[in-house]
């Protein structure tokens, strides 16, 4: 990592069978198919229209399809969802971007009081269907403010979907389902990390949807539920546990609203172990509630460890040592070791 | 029928129907709190006089004169505040939460600034010589939202008018300790097109339609929007409730006097017969006293939560 808010190339770690591109390169095709398909998209956001155009997802976009539909905007994260909101409530359907997650901070009510509500409130009577993508990032010096992942305070509210890819074609595919299926407010949370990921991402107006995990490894001996980046150290540290002759079955979450847990329950019932691969904080965070729905509804005398998590430290992030800050494949390896041995 | 006297009768109707409210509140089957209009009500009626199919609105907490003076149902209003399944809401929103969609009033927001940036939204799916108006209160122009919005409206040249109904008060505390620059300056500077208009004026619903009428027909023709105003106005009551907070110590005795001096029922009555105004009166009573009835009658909404089942909802009638 050289550059900040560059993205590290990572080993092809899916399997692949047709056509494979990048994450980022999914994204773009979302982008592009989603402009052209359907009249009412409006792309906004910190960015958009300029030369580096969000990581290049928007690169040059509106020379294509027009200032009117794609156009950047103040440094005003509030004006920007609302404005999204607003479009959304006459029949537009916006994409609206803000490139790092950490500044949706700023805009905690028009996502969680007014857009998340918004349908609620009138009785269903109106519809939000707003689509917002957002970037978590890390590395090369991004420090406590620029390398948060702020999913987990997202997901507490009701009447928010929240997303988040690892693999490229959810990359491509939620952006479409956002798109073209979707009524109400969703938040997709990509991750800079995963940018440069390759994997099978199918032609065309390809639909993802969201709610049911993916198991993406088949295993007998522990379940790791992973979150959005978690899932790559999560995959590298199952193939270092193969060679130790443990089996682990690999989980991508895919997203957190909705989130059918079955698939979760029914692999920790045969592995009888769980740890949860979070990229955020792990106190009063996504990790805590998968692990609390595996204890009501897992039957503990199946449980043959206490389930366990791994995330970021509670701490902010510090701007160097990063490579000591981040839990790594090592980490997982190290901690599943310690469970499997626990009878 | 003749302008003034529409607007008249859409002034007094909303009296009428807020007067119903205080009559019916101490009985607590309005359990929801009300943020009456009384004494701001010339505002939203000489504002949705202007408005047309096609228009799009969004208010705030304090919106039952703007849902009824722009057409709103008058027993889907009581029975909102009711909580019954025919509300105009669902029986979900209560009297913060009116929606009128026939009417272009998107909905109503109690989090004070979030509906300007929305607003800003809306203009961007209107049809030409369509516009978007936003009813808001003093507070609204404290947060900084405000400011977000105001300086992109600008930039964008969005068809859009900004009105505020500057009553002085954020619940009980006073302007003078909340803001040096009166809002409409501020948006002077910013480059809109802004106006003041002073509580003579914003609270006789005739005059301030006349002033309204030449900046909003502009706004139609051409891309010069958007359109600032701050209407001065007086808060007849508590911030929410039907008791009179001046009459607890909460704000001083001169507001009550502003009340009794610019009363938008008796300035805006000025320009009609003393007969025919009570004859609009008395029309409006017994409409109200029919739609509150049957509204109280009708089916109330009833939810079950399963606590069991993560607080799971479901709509039982």
């Amino acid at each position: 990592m050289k550059n900040w808010g560059t993205s590290p190339e990572l080993p092809d770690i899916l399997e692949t069978r047709g056509r494979v591109i990048s994450y980022q390169e999914a994204i773009c095709e979302a982008m592009e198919t989603s402009l052209e398909e359907n009249s009412a998209v409006r792309v906004l956001g910190e960015g958009v229209t300029d030369p580096a155009g969000i990581y290049g997802t928007t690169k040059n976009l509106h020379l294509k399809f027009g200032k009117k539909r794609v156009f950047d905007v103040p440094l005003a994260e509030g004006l920007i969802t609302g404005i999204g909101t607003g479009m959304a409530l006459v029949g537009l359907k916006p994409i609206v971007i803000h490139p790092r997650n950490d500044f949706l901070l700023l805009t905690m009510d028009q996502l969680c009081n007014q857009a998340a509500k918004w349908s609620f409130m009138f009785g269903g009577k109106i519809k939000v269907p707003l689509v917002v993508r957002t970037i978590a990032c890390r590395g090369w010096g991004s420090a406590a403010q620029h390398a948060q992942a702020l999913h987990s305070i997202l997901a507490h509210f009701p009447g928010l979907k929240i997303l988040l890819p690892f693999s490229p074609s959810d990359a491509k595919g939620f952006i479409l389902w956002a798109v073209f299926k979707s009524e109400s407010p969703v938040i997709i949370m990509e991750h800079k990390w995963l940018y440069r990921l390759r994997g099978d991402v199918p032609i065309g107006r390809y639909i993802a949807y969201p709610g049911k995990p993916n198991i993406i490894r088949k295993g007998k001996d522990i379940t790791i539920v992973g979150i959005s980046y978690g899932l790559f150290e999560a995959l590298q540290a199952s193939s270092e546990l193969a060679d130790a002759g443990i089996e682990a079955e690999v989980i991508d979450t895919r997203s957190l609203r909705p989130l059918d847990f079955s698939t979760i329950f029914q692999s920790v019932e045969k592995t009888g172990r769980v740890l949860v691969v979070d990229t955020g904080h792990l106190l009063f965070g996504s990790s805590g509630e998968i692990i609390t729905k595996v204890i009501e509804k897992v039957s503990l005398s199946n449980l043959k460890s206490p389930p366990a998590r791994i995330g970021i430290p509670d701490s902010p992030t510090p701007a160097f040592s990063e490579s000591s800050f981040y839990p790594s494949s090592k980490n997982i390896v190290s901690i599943v070791k310690k469970m499997v041995k626990c009878k | 029928m003749k302008i003034i006297n529409k607007l008249y009768q859409s002034v007094s109707l909303i009296r009428q129907a807020e007067l119903k409210i205080v009559e019916v509140y101490p009985r607590d089957i309005i359990q929801c709190p009300v943020h009456l209009s009384i004494g701001q009500e010339a505002i939203a009626v000489a504002l949705s006089a202007h408005l047309r199919k096609g228009d799009f609105l969004l208010g705030t907490h304090r919106s039952h004169a703007l849902y009824l003076a722009n057409g709103g149902d008058l027993k889907k209003f009581f029975a909102e505040l009711l909580g019954k399944v025919e509300g105009c809401s669902g029986g979900y929103g209560g009297s913060m939460h009116l929606i009128d969609l026939e009417h272009g009033l998107l909905g109503t927001s109690s989090i004070v600034g979030g509906i300007l940036p929305i607003g800003i939204g809306v203009s961007f799916g209107l049809k030409p010589s369509k516009v978007v108006a936003l009813l808001f209160g003093d507070g609204a122009c404290d947060e900084g939202i405000f400011y977000e919005s105001l300086s992109f409206a600008e930039l964008r040249k969005v068809p859009v008018i900004f009105l505020c109904e500057n009553n002085r008060y954020s619940v009980y505390t006073h302007i003078k300790e909340r803001r040096t620059t009166p809002a409409w300056k501020v948006a002077q500077c910013l480059g809109i097109n802004s106006l003041f208009v002073p509580i003579k004026i914003a609270n006789d619903a005739v005059e301030l339609y006349k002033i309204l009428q030449g900046p909003i027909e502009r706004l139609r023709r051409k891309d010069n929007g958007p359109l600032f105003i701050e209407c001065e106005t007086v808060r007849a009551l508590d911030h929410h409730g039907i008791e009179s907070d001046i009459k607890k110590g909460f704000r001083p005795i001169t507001e009550e006097l502003l009340f009794k001096k610019y009363c938008p029922l008796v300035l805006t009555g000025r320009h009609i017969n003393g007969e025919k105004a009570k004859e609009i009166d008395q029309r409006n009573r017994k409409r109200v006293e029919k739609a509150f009835s049957e509204a109280l009658k009708s089916k109330s909404l009833r939810l079950k939560v399963e606590h069991e089942e993560l607080g799971h909802l479901t709509r039982i009638t």
